[in-house]
């Protein structure tokens, strides 16, 4: 066998024999029931659309990243525009003094934060609001929080969706109106293996902040559909 | 402007108020205010050999033992104006108070009052001369220079007795049957028939290394050959000392040109030459040497006590950040620069923007004490996204004092629900008293965002994005 083989087998094979990365629960059993896994993988990459501004969308992010660093590690906040706010973190049950905020200016930087957090094995997630992502980039990414367990969230606008991607799961996020709570629809756009749900109906309860399955009520004159009775005519 | 120490921030206010000024106010960290002090005591190891601090919960007097040594500074008061020389240069102001004992000394540097302190002579010393004249002047002095609790002083004020010399006559056990042994111990060090020791603060041991180079260099790769071979003997230097580099400096002096100088910081202290190797590669890139290198030098500038801890078996404690993670900050600090990898602390403060506050990881910068802030109850309570500076909302349309609509970005968008208002406000004296009252507002599409009304100028402002 030449050695240049031998080599490629010896890299390789150890990592085909690893077990593969736990599930970690989206923190809300809707998006769960849209995941083949119920779930997102450690050291997978999922992009969260979000259809316009204020949509919630880092909202459902931050309560992934909550459930990644259960079991231990660190969260990692790569924040482009100085606009993250800590307090907000702590009513996801986050602990703030575990979180790690890097402050970026450029866009270079920020690709640079992300790629090297996504390395570390000892984190826990990282999120980011990337605006663009190179594709070698992505691709790094990717290979990075394969091999080390990171699981990447990032918040991006729907504009980027056109883009390539390397991300396992991409949702898109969207407000719906509603009389109470707070109705987001997430759509599953991609997911690694196919799954039988594409949409989940959310809700924020207004008082308590719980994230839950929306369940569409409908009346029982609505479900009758009663026939309007015909206008007399007047005489 | 007339503040002094002890005043409460109301009376501070109420003088900056007159002026255009802006008060600013931090919260008292005891942690932070007994190190600065201990910088404080280090760098007066000039003056005297032995340098300590005062046995207090929050000590705030230096104590010199300037025994034999006033004779190198031409007498006591050439020292003293020496010494308050050397604070004035720090912006700080220094009250002296020489005596035969710690508890003389401390009674003299604390007899002043109000209006010495606001006078025009802003540093003021008091040397109690020869022996005799000490006793006098100990006597005389008032009894909260006895270094006694409040109630203990306000008690006795309360029985007539005013300075230290009505004291001395009173049986000394009928004193301590009703005051207490503290009483006498200080009495007796103040009159020096119990001696008391100074606990010294030993300076920390400098580490700087010096190469002079045989001819010029200016190549970069002989010069991190010669920074790898400088941190490896550092790091040797550093752990005979069990302490860890926070802080270090990197200076090239060039031949004809300005000396160029780099400086790293690590978020836990390290003696690992490869790991502050690393550290060094961006800033080493991203040098231009102006001439030729003639002299290179490595300092530590801060360094700390080598963290070590026994693990358990079973540990739980994640909240401590682990090996893997502190070199990631040190990277990222040392290409992003030390304030751009932060974390944040949470504040006891009404204001959104004030609610908490950055610290950078790296440098040595030590855990704040918990906070004691509230955290919000639901995460619909406060945005992700808050704005830098809240945004004044364009054509708004109002109904009955009610947002109907606004717009932001160039869109317009048309209120359906809103809850509020939550009404914040910030003491007259902070900020120059903002009101606001804060809602959360979804418009028709769904989206939720977070605005206030200022409740002075009834002007709408965006100040969060429900991202």
């Amino acid at each position: 066998m030449p050695p240049n083989i031998a080599e490629l087998r010896k890299l390789v094979l150890p990592k085909a024999d690893k077990p593969l990365h736990s599930t970690v629960s989206s923190g809300c059993a809707g998006i769960d029931a849209l995941l083949p896994d119920r779930g997102f993988s450690r050291g997978s990459l999922t992009e969260w659309f979000s259809s316009r501004p204020g949509s919630g969308t880092t909202i459902l992010a931050m309560q992934a990243a909550y459930q990644s660093c259960e079991q231990g590690g660190t969260v990692v906040v790569v924040d482009w525009n100085q606009c993250f706010y800590p307090p907000a973190v702590a009513a996801c049950q986050l602990d703030v003094s575990n979180i790690v905020v890097v402050q970026v200016t450029q866009e270079a930087d920020e690709l640079w934060a992300v790629d090297q957090a996504l390395r570390c094995q000892d984190v826990a997630a990282v999120v980011a609001w990337p605006r663009r992502i190179d594709d070698r980039m992505f691709r790094r990414w990717q290979l990075a929080a394969e091999h080390s367990g990171v699981m990447g969230l990032f918040v991006r606008p729907v504009a980027a969706l056109p883009e390539r991607s390397w991300a396992q799961t991409r949702l898109l996020v969207t407000p719906q109106r509603a009389r109470s709570g707070w109705h987001l629809s997430v759509e599953l756009l991609r997911c690694s293996r196919s799954s039988e749900r594409r949409v989940a109906q959310l809700e924020i309860h207004d008082l308590t902040g719980e994230i839950r399955e929306a369940h569409p009520r409908h009346l029982a004159a609505q479900l009758a559909h009663p026939t309007r009775p015909a206008r007399k005519a007047r005489a | 402007m007339g503040t002094r120490a002890g005043m409460t921030l109301a009376e501070a206010g109420a003088l900056v108020g007159r002026s255009r000024l802006r008060l600013q106010v931090e919260d008292f960290d005891g942690f932070e205010d007994q190190r600065v002090l201990e910088e404080l005591a280090s760098s007066c190891h000039r003056f005297a050999p032995t340098i300590g601090l005062e046995e207090a919960s929050y000590p705030e007097t230096l104590l010199l033992d300037i025994t034999g040594v006033t004779h190198l500074f031409d007498g006591e008061s050439s020292m003293c104006c020496q010494v308050v020389s050397h604070f004035q240069k720090q912006n700080l102001v220094a009250r002296l108070g020489v005596g035969k004992t710690v508890g003389a000394a401390w009674a003299l540097a604390h007899n002043w009052n109000t209006q010495t302190a606001e006078g025009d002579q802003s540093i003021e010393f008091i040397s109690s001369g020869a022996c005799s004249d000490r006793d006098v002047d100990i006597n005389v002095l008032p009894l909260r220079c006895l270094r006694l609790s409040e109630k203990c002083t306000g008690t006795l004020q309360r029985l007539g007795l005013r300075n230290i010399g009505d004291l001395l006559p009173l049986p000394r056990a009928d004193l301590q049957s009703r005051f207490g042994s503290q009483l006498l111990v200080r009495l007796d060090q103040a009159l020096g028939t119990q001696t008391e020791l100074i606990q010294p603060i030993q300076p920390p041991p400098k580490f700087l290394l010096r190469e002079t180079l045989e001819f010029p260099i200016g190549n970069h790769q002989m010069i991190a050959l010669i920074l790898e071979r400088l941190l490896q003997k550092m790091c040797q230097r550093l752990t005979k000392h069990a302490r860890g580099a926070l802080q270090l400096q990197f200076r090239i002096d060039c031949q004809d040109a300005e000396p160029i100088v780099l400086e790293v910081g690590c978020f836990r202290p390290s003696t690992d030459p490869e790991h502050l190797q690393m550290l060094f590669e961006t800033p080493l890139e991203k040098m231009r040497l102006p001439a030729d290198a003639i002299e290179i030098s490595l300092e530590v500038s801060r360094s700390d006590h080598l963290q070590l801890r026994q693990h358990k078996l079973f540990d739980t404690d994640s909240t401590r950040m682990s090996p893997h993670v502190a070199a990631l900050i040190d990277r990222m600090a040392g290409r992003l620069g030390r304030k751009a990898v932060v974390h944040a602390a949470l504040r006891s403060n009404p204001l959104p923007e004030n609610a908490f506050q950055y610290q950078p990881l790296v440098g040595g910068a030590k855990p704040r004490r918990a906070s004691q802030a509230t955290a919000p109850a639901t995460v619909l309570d406060r945005p992700f996204h808050v704005l830098d500076e809240p945004v004044v909302l364009g054509k708004c349309e109002l109904f009955d004092d009610t947002l109907h609509a606004f717009e932001y970005q160039g869109r317009r968008h048309h209120v359906s629900r809103r809850w509020g208002p939550e009404r914040l406000e910030t003491e007259w004296w902070q900020n120059r008293g903002v009101r606001r009252d804060y809602y959360r507002v979804e418009t028709a599409t769904g989206t939720r965002f977070w605005l206030f009304q200022d409740r002075r100028t009834r002007r709408w402002f965006l100040h969060g994005i429900f991202a």
